[in-house]
């Protein structure tokens, strides 16, 4: 049975629409991240499921049910927001046993419950510790059993890893997974790091202007971004602009002033068109001789940036423009490429996504600095 | 017991889960407001629009009523701005700096609030005559004028600016001081851009509590006025003369600029930034070194002393000596004689003080969140945020007669009618305090456990009333003391029976042998009576305090 449903939900706060006529389902026991840019209505949306706001237009349904009008804490939708909201009044313990006893359980049955769950975290021993005695890890731990103690099913975290420290993050993104898998639970996860979602996220719906921008498997948002902006915002990439100059079937050739032509895939795309071609770093490959077979770019290393398990290359091609090149560790360290080095950079043309050229210019529409 | 009070408060969470429950409770709370708060203080007055004609037809009692109205305005104004200035670093002291001495000063800040405003006018005047410190230096004495209008109004104020300021104080954390600290600002500093800035809305309440107070003190401002006439003492004058055109002409001004004040102060808010230049940090790091501190906490304290507690209580230290003697002690104990009326006027007073904090504690407290929350819209909440602080910026002795006019064909009985005079002057006191608490308490607390199963009640009774329980307190203490020490308009309602206050009064216009020393010891009893509660009150909301 599906957990969420959201039909046509619109909200308007003033002048602004934050959420423009959504339709998406979430199912039972889905790890769902929601990606978007700042001001994308990613929290709104989070905060129409849990009703703490509701919708101008549309229905939002819970397990079937239609919740429109249904107020916050009967909706069993546990949210956690960016700081965590920890009372900071109460012990961790009585911010855990906040939920059941809010809903009247036998203060038995919270006792067993919060002390099963803040053994879960091992935070068994800081039970009686306040908000402000524990550490960031500690109080999202804390909020986390929180949320599960207050018997929800459905969980919906805003921003859950954005406080912490870069080593804990990926720590606690491997936990949450585990964590949601072992409860069962239904998850709305929101972030505006891809790295996030694509690492957690069995689907992933990007988010832009209140609208769905696209969704999908991690897999298929990285590798196949149906647009310009998904593109740019998923993944690492390089934008080059370029002209159409043919069209074969499902591929086209691009011209890149200056630089030469390339062959890219794309739909919907003439003859003569502006055009913005797309290329992930790591699938951009330095060699001195070019391979037969893929395209092929020239110019010059203008530096070198080690960055753990790659490399990062910044390549000046011959028309002044920069790309990136992410090299494995390894493979950079025998290549013999310097600052200053020749070199060609390839790719193959399944990896370059060509994107008819935006209407308001590129830098807008990837809303780049 | 204890599952009672469990099924009780779940079955309150219930209800308040329902809609239409939740809706009929803000209407409940601002049917309140409308028909027995604001109604009654301003429909009197309001009816009485006829009798303008006799001000503005007349030039000399116009150009009077004008100089009235200006001079309770500069009053009003310079008074609260001294307030501020000497309340703040108080304030910090007794937050701050723990120690037996600032829990006495904490507490005794409170003690002008408890005293019958009457007898405050008359222990100020005492104070500052020949038989005060004045004298004992020598120097002339201060007769009545605006220089004794301004120090009464200043003893009468601060203790409402330090009380908010404080119980704001209490709830703000201290780590973003620290911080200010460590980044390499010295006390001072951080205090003007940290502290201070982050409780502004502190400020701006406390400014206008202080403020109205002294736009609407009458009974004790007739005491020291001597030629100085600002707009309640016209009135008063006015109304002796048989006139009540000025009450309304003045009141109706009166209450305008207030409006036009708080309006402006509440836009400024937003803009209100410290400094309104560059500081000068060397002067702001001389400040916080050596011997400067000590020496200002020292000024503070004797400003507080001198200016505010000395004052307040001269007529009590006069005569609490006498109270020790044999004769004496056994007749105010007994209850004999003129202290009968003395003790049933106390009981009369607690009765409808603690009545009247816990009616407007029930009723207020939804207005307050209603406004605090933009429940209805912000339009909804700005326009009862300033309508709720009416009652109090209009003349206490106009608020009485407006509440005689408006309730006098109901045949409301007596002690009722005081009651009600009372909820409409305290009213805007708990709500200013309570919103002002609200708008601290970030509202993602609230709202995460609402999505954690709690109902509105349970929200509130367990998230948000605990953590705005000092400004609650400080509130329920303003009301309290406001009740008990009222007395202009208690005068104008009441017939037959008397509060303590007004048995004071009575006492001082009809004097008796030995009526003197009776309202200097009548006064004490007052005090230290109110100081014990305040004291019980202090200690219970403190036990708990969180780390």
């Amino acid at each position: 049975m599906p957990s969420i449903e959201l039909h046509e939900v619109t909200k308007r706060f003033a002048d602004v629409v934050a959420i423009n006529n959504v339709s998406a389902v979430i199912d039972d026991g889905e790890y769902v991240c929601v990606l978007g840019p700042t001001g994308s209505g990613k929290s709104t949306l989070l905060r129409l499921i849990s009703g703490l706001v509701n919708p101008d237009g549309g229905e939002i349904k819970i397990d079937g049910t239609g919740v429109n009008e249904i107020p916050p804490e009967h909706r069993n939708t546990a949210l956690m927001p960016q700081n965590y909201a920890l009372f900071p009044h109460m012990t961790a313990w009585e911010n855990v046993a906040y939920g059941p006893t809010s809903r009247g359980v036998d203060p038995g049955e919270i006792t067993a419950r919060v002390s099963t769950l803040l053994k879960t975290v091992r935070l068994q021993d800081w039970a009686n510790a306040y908000p402000s005695q524990l550490s960031g890890g500690m109080q999202q731990r804390i909020a986390l059993v929180r949320s599960l103690a207050s018997g929800a099913k459905i969980l919906l975290l805003d921003e859950p890893l954005g406080a912490l420290d870069a080593r804990l993050r990926l720590d606690l993104r491997r936990y949450l997974k585990h964590f949601a898998k072992e409860f069962g639970l239904t998850v709305v996860h929101v972030t505006h790091d891809q790295s996030e979602a694509i690492s957690i996220a069995d689907r992933i719906m990007l988010l832009r202007h209140g609208r769905i921008e696209q969704e999908g498997t991690p897999r298929a948002v990285y590798f196949t971004p149906g647009t310009l902006f998904a593109a740019s915002f998923v993944g690492d990439r390089v934008l080059m602009e370029g002209v159409v100059r043919a069209v074969h079937g499902e591929t086209v050739t691009v011209e890149v002033e200056k630089a030469g032509e390339i062959r890219a895939r794309a739909r919907g795309l003439r003859e003569g068109e502006l055009t913005v071609v797309a290329v992930r770093c790591e699938s951009l490959q330095l060699a001195h001789h070019a391979a037969d077979g893929l395209n092929r770019l020239s110019g010059r290393v203008a530096e070198i940036r080690p960055l753990g398990s790659y490399f990062r290359y910044t390549v000046e091609l011959h028309n002044g423009n920069r790309v990136y090149s992410h090299v494995p560790a390894l493979n950079a360290l025998g290549n013999n490429l310097h600052v200053g080095s020749d070199v060609h950079v390839c790719f193959a043309t399944q990896d370059a996504l060509s994107y008819k050229y935006p209407e308001r210019g590129l830098a807008k529409e990837v809303e780049a600095f | 017991m204890l599952s009672t009070r469990r099924r009780l408060l779940g079955f309150l969470g219930s209800l308040s889960s329902i809609r239409w429950v939740s809706l009929s409770v803000y209407g409940i709370s601002v049917g309140y407001f409308l028909l027995l708060i604001l109604g009654p203080a301003t429909l009197g007055i309001l009816s009485g629009l006829g009798s303008i004609n006799q001000v503005i037809g007349d030039q000399a009692l116009m150009s009077r009523a004008l100089s009235a109205v200006f001079a309770s305005f500069v009053l009003a104004t310079s008074v609260s701005v001294l307030d501020i200035l000497a309340g703040l670093p108080l304030a910090w002291l007794i937050v701050r700096k723990k120690g037996i001495l600032l829990s006495i000063l904490d507490a005794l800040v409170d003690l002008p609030l408890v005293i019958p405003t009457v007898t405050l006018g008359f222990s100020v005047l005492l104070f500052w005559s020949s038989e005060g410190p004045l004298g004992f230096l020598g120097l002339p004495p201060l007769a009545p004028g605006w220089i004794l209008v301004v120090l009464l109004h200043f003893s009468f104020s601060y203790p409402v600016v330090v009380r908010v300021l404080v119980g704001k104080m209490l709830e703000l954390n201290l780590v973003y001081e620290t911080a200010a600290r460590t980044l390499g600002a010295t006390p001072f500093t951080a205090a003007r851009t940290v502290t201070i800035p982050l409780f502004s809305s502190g400020i701006v309440a406390s400014f206008l509590l202080a403020f109205a107070r002294s736009m609407s003190e009458t009974g004790a401002t007739i005491m020291v006025a001597g030629a100085f006439e600002n707009g309640p003492i016209f009135i008063r004058n006015a109304l002796n003369a048989g006139l009540e055109g000025p009450l309304v002409v003045t009141s109706i001004a009166l209450t305008v600029i207030s409006l036009v004040v708080f309006y402006a102060i509440k836009v400024l808010e937003v803009h209100f930034r410290l400094p309104f230049r560059r500081a000068n940090v060397d002067l702001e790091k001389r400040l916080s070194r050596g011997l400067v501190p000590e020496v200002g906490a020292i000024a503070i304290v004797a400003v507080l002393l001198f200016f505010v507690i000395f004052p307040a209580l001269s007529l009590s230290l006069r005569y609490a000596p006498a109270t020790f003697s044999q004769q004496i002690s056994t007749q105010i104990l007994s209850g004999s004689g003129i202290w009968q009326d003395f003790w049933s006027g106390v009981v009369l007073s607690y009765s409808i003080g603690l009545l009247v904090t816990g009616i407007n504690l029930v009723f207020s407290i939804p207005m307050a969140i209603l406004i605090s929350r933009g429940r209805f819209g912000k339009t909804v909440s700005t326009i009862f945020d300033s309508l709720s602080s009416v009652p109090i910026v209009i003349p206490s002795v106009a608020l009485g007669v407006s509440m005689v006019f408006f309730w006098k064909n109901l045949a409301i009985p007596e002690f009722w009618l005081i009651v009600l005079a009372h909820l409409s002057i305290t009213y805007p006191y708990l709500v200013a305090t309570l919103v002002s608490a609200l708008n601290d308490i970030p509202i993602h607390l609230e709202e995460t456990a609402r999505t954690l199963g709690a109902d509105p009640f349970t929200t509130f009774s367990t998230i948000t009333l605990p953590l705005a329980r000092y400004s609650l307190l400080s509130g329920a203490i303003l009301t309290f003391t406001r009740s008990v020490d009222e007395t202009g308009a208690t005068l104008a309602v009441s017939s037959t029976m008397q509060t303590v206050p007004v048995l004071l009064v009575n006492w001082v216009k009809n004097p008796f042998p030995g009526s003197e020393l009776a309202v200097g010891i009548g006064t004490s009893v007052l005090l230290l009576t109110s100081v014990v509660i305040l004291l019980v009150l202090k200690t219970l909301s403190r036990e708990k305090r969180v780390a």
